[in-house]
């Protein structure tokens, strides 16, 4: 058997940039929103008229709910339909492999995921910082507080800690969300796909949950900074006096879990998906 | 026999007659506009009195056999759960035919196609596409045209244009920008709330604007009406490469009769027929009666 063997050019660039395009028609319609209203809070602020200040708040409250709705929405819908529907006619034909396919998605689903919370935080934290009066290092302090972080004490630490936190629970979230679509897609599952879906996305939910805190529990790795300056990764579990001790396995083990995912959902969908 | 066939005695007289130049058309507005009326305006004009009994001998696309073969099947069976729709397979393809895919429904047309074309990929047996199994490299060597609408909601077709040729390294977008005029077809206007037709067509124009090496084409002119058929027919012969394969899989063989170099049947399971068309038909019998041959039992009481 004899074949050219020229091979294709990558075209995960291309898979980026449309993915890309497709989301943004939407989910940026919701951000030009936000900065609106956001723009409208700032002229409105100073002003001393109450009503509008207080539409302004709302405003600028309630839409970043409705940014971090839509880009969850957007990370189920898109996924689910360019690869499910007939759609996936198009997609699975596309010169490119199902990692590529799965990677590009999730590349750019996690970005306007992240982009969309970071936004959020900020919206808020300035509007509590106004509200509390306009302090710089108040605002950071409720900032932090939103993300669940204790004191300010050790503050550019755990904010780096917590947003490497915040991003790999992200992604495992996503991953377990298009695990969980793709899953429910096999033969098995088809005729009721949706409830399916929602049932795997609890199981491995559920097995996150207790999987995180046994290796939270037994496996100690920990990321010591010490107020010198220096920084340290061991095994063990060590208190400081002089600096903070960050766990990390838990980090490790959603890394591991969500290179796992990405695996098994990539080969699902090249060997047991069968677009209808 | 009754004359209901569109196509005349000769195919070369018929590729002559009714050939039409997509790049003279766009030059020319007024031609363009009936374009779409093709197959309605200008094939009765060449109907013959009566159908030829035998086939026309040759085509000017096809290639002679040469024994090259551009697809290999071995041994390919393929499953859904207990039911078996291909059970040990094997054929080979030749290169530069246009090849009929034909059964009755359910027969495995489909997933045949699909497994060609890398969208199903659970299977037993070998299959290679130009010496390769069914992936990348096949993928952007194979120009599909599935049964479905499978164009994003959102997009316009100018956009669906933009798409492929982000992917797709021989498709020619200039000729595809022509088309779109030739076809009249609207540039900004979604694919979403066009008819049934302008979809077709938009879908036909994605496929035959590649300079593709196989053209696998999964029902494409079913369910739109007789004058829509001749025009894609058309399109598909007056835009494929010289040397191309193309794998039709069709109900309307009586459609494509005239211009198959070989076909194809398959059945339960199996592979019930394969072999050129001017060996098939040379006691007389058009491919249609021997389809109806083949498959008479499916549909006895």
């Amino acid at each position: 058997m004899t074949g050219n063997s020229d091979k294709p050019k990558n075209k995960m660039g291309m898979l980026l940039k449309n993915d890309f395009l497709a989301s943004s028609r939407v989910i940026s319609l919701v951000y030009i929103v936000e900065i609106i209203a956001f723009v409208f809070f700032m002229i409105i602020k100073d002003r001393g008229n109450n009503r509008m200040l207080a539409l302004g708040i709302i405003l600028n409250f309630a839409i970043p709910f409705l940014l971090v709705f839509v880009s969850l929405f957007f990370v189920v819908y898109d996924f689910n339909k360019s690869l499910y529907s007939q759609q996936g006619y198009l997609t699975y034909s596309l010169p490119v492999t199902a990692k590529q396919l799965l990677g590009s998605k999730m590349i750019v689903y996690g970005l306007w995921m992240c982009v969309s919370y970071v936004v959020a935080v900020f919206v808020w934290g300035y509007l509590a910082s106004y509200a509390e009066g306009n302090e710089n290092v108040k605002m950071a302090d409720v900032a932090l507080t939103l993300f669940g972080m204790p004191s300010i004490a050790h503050i550019k630490v755990y904010l780096f800690y917590y947003m490497i936190m915040f991003f790999v629970i992200l992604f495992s979230f996503i991953s377990m969300l298009y695990f969980a679509i793709t899953a429910s897609h096999m033969r098995t599952f088809q005729n009721a796909n949706f409830i399916w879906a929602v049932i795997i996305c609890l199981i491995c939910a559920i097995i996150m949950i207790i999987m995180i805190a046994i290796v939270d529990k037994n496996i100690f790795i920990s990321f010591l900074v010490y107020d010198e300056g220096p920084t340290k990764l061991v095994i063990g579990k060590k208190n400081l006096s002089d600096g903070v001790s960050l766990p990390m396995s838990p980090i490790f083990y959603l890394i591991i879990q969500d290179i796992v995912l990405f695996f098994i959902t990539s080969t699902i969908m090249k060997k047991w998906i069968n677009i209808k | 026999m009754e004359n209901n066939n569109n196509f005349p005695e000769k195919s070369e007289d018929f590729m002559e007659e009714v050939s039409f130049d997509f790049e003279d058309l766009s030059a020319k507005p007024e031609t363009a506009a009936s374009i779409p009326d093709i197959g309605a305006q200008v094939i009765p004009d060449i109907v013959p009195e009566t159908i030829p009994e035998t086939r026309p001998a040759a085509k000017p696309a096809a290639r002679p056999a040469t024994g090259d073969s551009i697809i290999s099947v071995r041994n390919l069976s393929k499953s859904y759960g207990a039911k078996k729709v291909l059970d040990g397979v094997s054929f080979d393809l030749e290169r530069g035919h246009i090849i009929g895919l034909l059964g009755p429904n359910g027969s495995g047309k489909t997933s045949l196609i699909k497994i060609f074309t890398g969208l199903i990929n659970d299977y037993t047996g070998d299959v290679f596409i130009d010496g390769h199994r069914p992936g990348v490299y096949t993928k952007a060597k194979v120009a599909y045209l599935p049964e479905k609408t499978y164009l994003a909601s959102y997009m316009t077709v100018d956009d669906s244009i933009n798409y492929i040729a982000d992917f797709y390294d021989d498709f020619d977008k200039k000729k595809a920008m022509k088309m779109v005029d030739v076809f009249q077809l609207p540039h900004k206007q979604k694919v979403k709330t066009m008819s049934k037709g302008q979809q077709e067509k938009i879908q036909l124009l994605l496929v035959m604007c590649r300079n593709a090496e196989i053209y696998i084409l999964d029902e494409p002119m079913g369910g739109v009406d007789p004058a829509a058929r001749d025009f894609i027919l058309q399109a598909i012969l007056q835009n494929r490469p010289e040397g191309s394969t193309i794998l039709m899989s069709t109900h309307l063989i009586h459609d494509i009769e005239p211009v198959l170099d070989s076909i194809i049947m398959i059945g339960h399971g199996a592979l019930l027929k394969q072999d050129t068309t001017a060996n098939l038909t040379a006691k007389g019998q058009t491919i249609n009666e021997i389809f109806k041959e083949v498959f008479r039992n499916d549909w006895e009481f």
